[in-house]
């Protein structure tokens, strides 16, 4: 049973925003299998359900006298135990069937990423022959092709889930779990953490991008390369004012290794642990008031710095493309 | 007609269901967690094993249910204020109680046997 | 009034004054139970409120995030703890004896005490929300966010708060099981018993069961806040998935403990409202026990998105909707009876059907949310939030308020009003589906559970709207509810005895005096005897059965066999008492000034807690009677005095002792599960080595055989040498302990180092605090004996004691297999 459209049942619900979080328009093998499952058993659901009330409303609205004691043990046993029996039976015959492929991982070989959920943003790791590319908060991804996620924490559980793409999977300290699926669709998702994991829960988002192979290769080539040292005022004010003790620009200075990663900073659609659309504004703002858009996050504002510093910083991340 | 401890062996079914359940449990997450090498063909050997154990088991109660059930005069709903119809309702109870665990039996062996391997 | 009544009055009356609150009774503290669990019902429905003002909008503002995470996270446990499953015990305590034929439950003592720890554990766990102290990991406190990433006092207040309730439920269970089992109505097999009876026999079983392992969780999780021991700390071996087990192992009984009894409820309410038996009673017998086993098969279902292996998931998975099965057949039973019966309609009615077509949406959804695949897109999400609350206020919500409705009567004397009844019903109905029904779709459009803000770009907005207006209509219903219940025009309705025509015998009270409960004990032949045993009011009322009189005016009630309700004892249940106040203030005080690391003040409490449930055991309980049997009418005569597996109190025993070991097993559990997790579990480290764990396991053994001699000797009347035996095995088993707590001492082992250490310390110690208990549980035999309280035909006290020796021996030698035994094993040289 194919759902072509939910948004337009919807109408107003879905505002038409970039990157869709919707597990109702699938946009993966995994995705898809489960939206299908989905849509079978809720309409079953509804079948039931409105048998049941319509049962209840006739007892109580429209029948007139008592039935007979015989034929009614008959509803308990048939619709009671056998229906339940046959339809359970059926269903765990079903659903359980498509786990193990739901659960198996990528074949070997497949784009490999190690994703790691930390307090309240993702680092992410393209693991392309035997070296690692840190990135954070964005993942391209090329469209039809196997990928296999390797997930972690550094602190709390996390979860990691893009609904469009599959469903979710959690990051647990101490452990590494997977998560593999195939994108079908290009296009832009979006990710959001799902575990409960303290105050700046709400705020721990990520993008994904689902894009040809081609372009995907060119994007990783350009994430690969290192970020080219222009002498200018805002790396200036990035290596003088502690920010390469969190953080690392590739080709700067690697010694940050506590937040994210901001070597192509620039390149990336959100900042913030995916919440803030990326523009100077906002790379501003958010160097000016962290705790303000997200309470209690590990870094510190730099009110201190001077206005013009704070323009030359965000200035000049927003060129690290 | 054994009246002592009918009440013991309602649970028993059940009882035998959460067994099973539990050593078709442990089983798996040991053979995953620790004994990987141990070859998929064993591991379902054992759930059978396990497996038809607790249907045989659950299997009688089924049908010793039944008996003591259908034992005697009186039909359902065995709510006669007499020593019979008290223990041709705990052999009903016992009946479909045996025959609910049974079912379950059934399905956690029927998880297990769809898996390949530990992924 | 004549003369028996007066002396049955003077029996039961309840103290006036400020001392009305010694009362024990369990109309009186089932009563205060009931208004207790419902004003936090009404607080965290509050809280409820201000979530939804959160999330009315995007991005809004009106709570900050840790404001909104204390609020759900209270939100979650205030009704779950303080609520759901105390709503259950407080009815249970309240009707059951009417129902049963009782005038009280077995231990009406330790129902007030369960009472006053329920009241102070929730006015501690609540207060501090008041004082931005409250715990915000959500209820479920996955650690590390509440161990090593969870700093201030919040964690603490929950995991200590809870246990201390926890507690008072299992003590609420011991006394309801005994109660079904032990104290129903001469006559009453176990086919006739009211069906009410039987979920909640099921359900005070599967507290037993259910609830030890989350306080062996909260052990541990406490151990690992308060002294760094690192039981999840993935560092240093431990690992945050233990907590979710030992969590989810009583979370998914959890629900039903709370589904049941609600259901029983509609059990009860039907078949009145139909005027015909219930269809199927031996069905929704297997419904209830059926339902009660599976659920501890499910609580993996849970956890399907923490990665572990599929065919784990596939297990739970086909267990998670195999019970569904039970679940249905009960359902049918009620649509059955209503279809052979004249349905009267009525206020209760609505709310059961309500509560019937509400619940089935959720238990379809619940079926979804089993569907390991399914459940990967929907765990949680606004779907799972969606989900349960349809199955909550569906299964147990809309019953307790049915239930309300059916029972003013017999609780105030009248009926609530028809018009405001019916008003209520249809704006909750329509406020609550108007509030949860969107939540299963803002939840597939990608919106997670516990945010304290969304953006608009998720596309919820709308929904989340919806959501909140509903949740005010819902709230306006209940507002309805409170105006129904104490509006002033209740106070001059005529008084009303069973208007509902109801057919089982909790109506027989409903014209007498409250406490005294029945006015005299009947036979019952039948399920529903108000129907079908002719006069059998008219007998009751006047007297003509057991126990219409007292006369040595003291508290009496029947204690009767298992099966087939034959009259075993006439019992006396204790009256009115501080003691178990003053108890449950010390017991509180244990737990509430642990929280704050006041360990002074810890230790005093727990002294005091001591003393005052010694005196309490001292001064209340296995009191000789001045004559050995007793006339209690119709010519039949009863002893007064029972010992052993006769007695409602070994039975009582014998059930804390399942629960106690049930803990006691979780612990183990978590042994071997840090083994089964970990490559080097046992390697690295050494201790507690095989001698000490086996002289301690093999002395405990020893002081057990000891204690059951020293029971042959006092039956003898052997005093002297029963003393010295005694003597001889309190110290033994207090040797015993010692000896476990050399083992690891002498390897000098630190449990902060590392999750084997710890979890071997936490074992010994186990064993030894239990080892101690034991040593005092004897000294006190002997001080009864000495005091004249226990003598060689009433040995109430050594049955027990040597009741609990047996299961001491058992977590000894387990203890000693597992710690000093399995490292052996495992490395092959044993």
């Amino acid at each position: 049973m194919r759902k072509p459209s939910v948004e337009l049942l919807l109408l107003g619900f879905l505002s038409s925003c970039e990157g869709s979080f919707s597990a109702l328009s699938p946009a993966g093998d995994k995705a898809h299998t489960i939206a299908n499952i989905f849509w079978v058993l809720s309409s079953v659901g509804l079948v039931i359900w409105l048998i049941f009330v319509s049962l209840q409303f006739y007892i109580y609205k429209i029948r007139r006298g008592p039935h007979d004691q015989k034929k009614t043990q008959l509803l308990v046993i048939g619709g009671g135990v056998i229906f339940p029996l046959i339809l359970i039976t059926i269903s765990i015959y079903y659903t359980l069937r498509p786990l193990p492929e739901l659960v198996a991982r990528a074949p070997s070989g497949s784009l490999a990423i190690k994703v790691s959920g930390l307090q309240w943003w993702w680092r992410v790791n393209y693991l392309i022959d035997g070296k690692e590319i840190e990135l954070a908060n964005e993942i391209w991804l090329p469209v039809n092709e196997p990928v296999q996620l390797y997930l972690e924490s550094e602190d709390v559980i996390h979860s990691f889930w893009v609904p469009s793409l599959a469903g979710k999977m959690d990051t647990i300290p101490g452990r590494r779990t997977h998560l593999s699926f195939t994108p079908t669709k290009t296009g832009h998702y979006r990710g959001v953490c799902a575990e409960f994991c303290g105050t700046g829960h709400a705020l721990m988002q990520m993008d994904v991008k689902v894009v040809e192979k081609k372009v995907f290769d060119e994007w990783l080539e350009r994430q690969r390369t290192p970020a080219l040292s222009d002498g200018s005022r805002g790396e200036k004010v990035f290596i003088t004012n502690g920010c390469i003790a969190c953080h690392t620009v590739r080709g700067i200075s690697d010694i940050g290794k506590l937040g994210p990663d901001l070597t192509h900073v620039g390149s990336r659609h959100r900042i913030a642990g995916g919440i803030l659309l990326n523009n100077k504004t906002s790379l501003r703002d958010w160097i000016d008031h962290t705790e303000i858009i997200k309470p209690e996050v590990k870094m510190p504002s730099f009110k201190m710095l001077t206005d013009e510093d704070k323009n030359h910083l965000a200035e000049w991340l927003e060129g690290l493309k | 007609m054994n009246h002592k401890h009918s009440l013991w062996r309602l649970g028993l079914s059940p009882a035998i269901w959460g067994i099973h359940f539990l050593l078709c449990y442990i089983a798996v997450a040991l053979w995953c967690a620790k004994f990987p090498w141990i070859d998929l063909q064993n591991i379902r050997l054992l759930v059978f094993a396990f497996t038809l154990l607790a249907s045989l088991i659950v299997g009688w109660g089924v049908v010793s249910g039944l008996f003591r059930h259908r034992e005697g005069e009186g039909g359902l709903p065995h709510d006669d204020d007499s020593l019979e119809d008290r223990e041709r309702f705990l052999g009903f109870t016992r009946f479909l109680i045996s025959a609910l665990s049974l079912v379950a039996i059934l399905y956690t062996s029927y998880a297990i046997f769809i898996f390949r391997s530990c992924e | 009034m004549n003369d028996s009544l007066k002396r049955l009055k003077k029996a039961w009356l309840i103290p006036s004054g400020w001392r009305y609150w010694s009362e024990v009774n369990n109309s009186v503290v089932g009563y205060w139970y009931t208004v207790t669990s419902l004003i936090f019902f009404f607080f965290a429905g509050i809280l409820a409120l201000l979530i939804r003002v959160q999330l009315a909008v995007p991005e809004n503002d009106f709570l900050t995030a840790d404001q909104y995470n204390q609020i759900f996270t209270m939100h979650g446990t205030v009704m779950m703890f303080l609520f759901a499953i105390p709503i259950f015990e407080a009815i249970s305590i309240l009707l059951l004896p009417q129902m049963l034929g009782a005038r009280d439950l077995p231990f009406p003592r330790l129902s007030a005490f369960g009472y006053w720890c329920f009241l102070i554990g929730g006015i501690f766990v609540c207060g501090s929300l008041f004082f931005n102290a409250a715990p915000k990991g959500g209820w479920f406190m996955y650690p590390p966010l509440t161990s090593t990433h969870g700093p201030g006092i919040g964690a603490d207040i929950w995991l200590l708060g809870l246990t201390f309730i926890e507690i008072a439920s299992i003590a609420a269970a011991v006394e309801i099981i005994v109660g079904v089992l032990k104290c129903r109505s001469p006559g009453m097999r176990i086919n006739l018993i009211p069906i009410y009876g039987w979920y909640i026999l099921v359900v005070a079983i599967m507290i037993l069961f259910a609830f030890p392992p989350l306080l062996a969780g909260d052990i541990l999780l406490e151990m690992d806040r308060a002294f760094n021991w690192p039981f999840f700390d993935a560092n240093r071996g431990g690992d945050p998935l233990l907590w979710q087990h030992l969590f989810w192992i009583f979370g998914h009984p959890e629900v039903y403990i709370i589904f049941l009894p609600s259901i029983a409820l509609l059990a009860t309410i039907i078949p009145t409202f139909s005027r015909v038996h219930l269809v199927g009673y031996s069905w929704v017998v297997l419904s209830a026990v059926g339902t009660g086993f599976l659920s501890f098969g499910l609580w993996v279902h849970h956890m399907f998105t923490t990665g572990l292996p599929g065919i784990t998931l596939g297990i739970f998975s086909a267990a998670s909707q195999a019970v569904a099965i039970p679940t249905g057949v009960q359902l049918f039973c009620f649509l059955a009876t209503l279809l052979i019966g004249h349905v009267v309609k009525s206020v209760p009615m609505l709310f059961a059907l309500g509560g019937m077509a509400t619940f089935v949406i959720g238990g379809l959804t619940g079926v979804m949310l089993a569907i390991a695949p399914f459940d990967f897109q929907a765990h949680d999400s606004f779907f799972v939030v969606g989900h349960l609350h349809y199955v909550l206020i569906g299964g147990s919500i809309f019953p307790i308020l049915a239930a309300v409705y059916y029972y003013a009567p017999l609780i105030w004397g009248y009926k609530l009003s028809d018009k405001l009844g019916k008003l209520c019903f249809w704006l909750v109905l329509i406020g609550f589906n108007v509030t949860f029904f969107p939540m299963h779709l803002s939840g597939l459009l990608g919106m997670p559970r516990r945010v304290f803000t969304y953006s608009d770009e998720m596309g919820v907005s709308s929904l989340n709207l919806i959501s909140t207006i509903g949740s005010f209509t819902l709230a306006l219903g209940f507002l309805v509810f409170l105006w129904d219940l104490f509006r002033p025009a209740n106070k001059k309705k005529p008084r009303e005895d069973n208007p509902w025509k109801a057919g089982t015998i909790e109506w027989l009270t409903g014209s007498q005096d409250q406490t005294v409960g029945i006015r005299s004990i009947p036979i019952v032949k039948t399920r529903y005897p108000l129907w079908d045993q002719p006069h059998f009011l008219q007998d009751v009322s006047e007297g003509k059965f057991y126990l219409p009189d007292a006369l040595e005016e003291k508290r009496e009630t029947l204690v009767t066999s298992t099966l087939d309700a034959k009259l075993v004892q006439c019992l006396r249940v204790p009256g009115p008492t501080f003691i178990t106040l003053y108890s449950a203030l010390f017991s509180g005080g244990f737990f509430i000034f642990a929280t704050y690391h006041w360990w002074t003040a810890t230790l005093i409490s727990g002294l005091g807690a001591v003393i005052c449930i010694t005196y309490w055991c001292w001064s209340g309980t296995a009191w000789i009677p001045e004559k050995e049997k007793k006339d209690i009418g119709l010519g039949v005569e009863l002893p007064l005095y029972k010992s052993g597996p006769l007695a409602v109190g070994w039975w009582a025993m014998f059930i804390t002792m399942l629960a106690d070991i049930t803990a006691f097993i979780s612990l183990i559990f978590g042994y071997f599960f840090y083994w089964t997790i970990n490559e080097n579990f046992l390697q690295p480290h050494t201790g507690p080595g095989f001698f000490w764990p086996m002289v301690g396991g093999i002395l405990i053994l020893i002081s057990t055989g000891l204690t059951y001699f020293g029971k042959s000797l006092n039956n003898k009347n052997k005093t002297f040498s029963f003393y010295l035996i005694l003597i001889l095995s309190a110290l033994t088993s207090s040797g015993g302990a010692y000896a476990f707590i050399m083992g690891p001492l002498v390897y000098k082992m630190s449990p902060t180092s590392h999750v084997y250490p710890a979890i071997v310390w936490v074992l010994v110690g186990w064993t030894a605090l239990h080892a101690v208990l034991g040593s005092y549980m004897q000294l006190y035999c002997i001080a009864r004996r000495v005091g004249g309280k226990m003598t060689a035909r009433y040995d109430a006290d050594i049955c027990n004691v040597s009741l609990y020796t047996c299961f001491l021996a058992l977590t000894a030698i387990l203890t000693a297999l597992v710690v000093g035994g399995f490292p052996l094993f495992a490395q092959g040289t044993l």
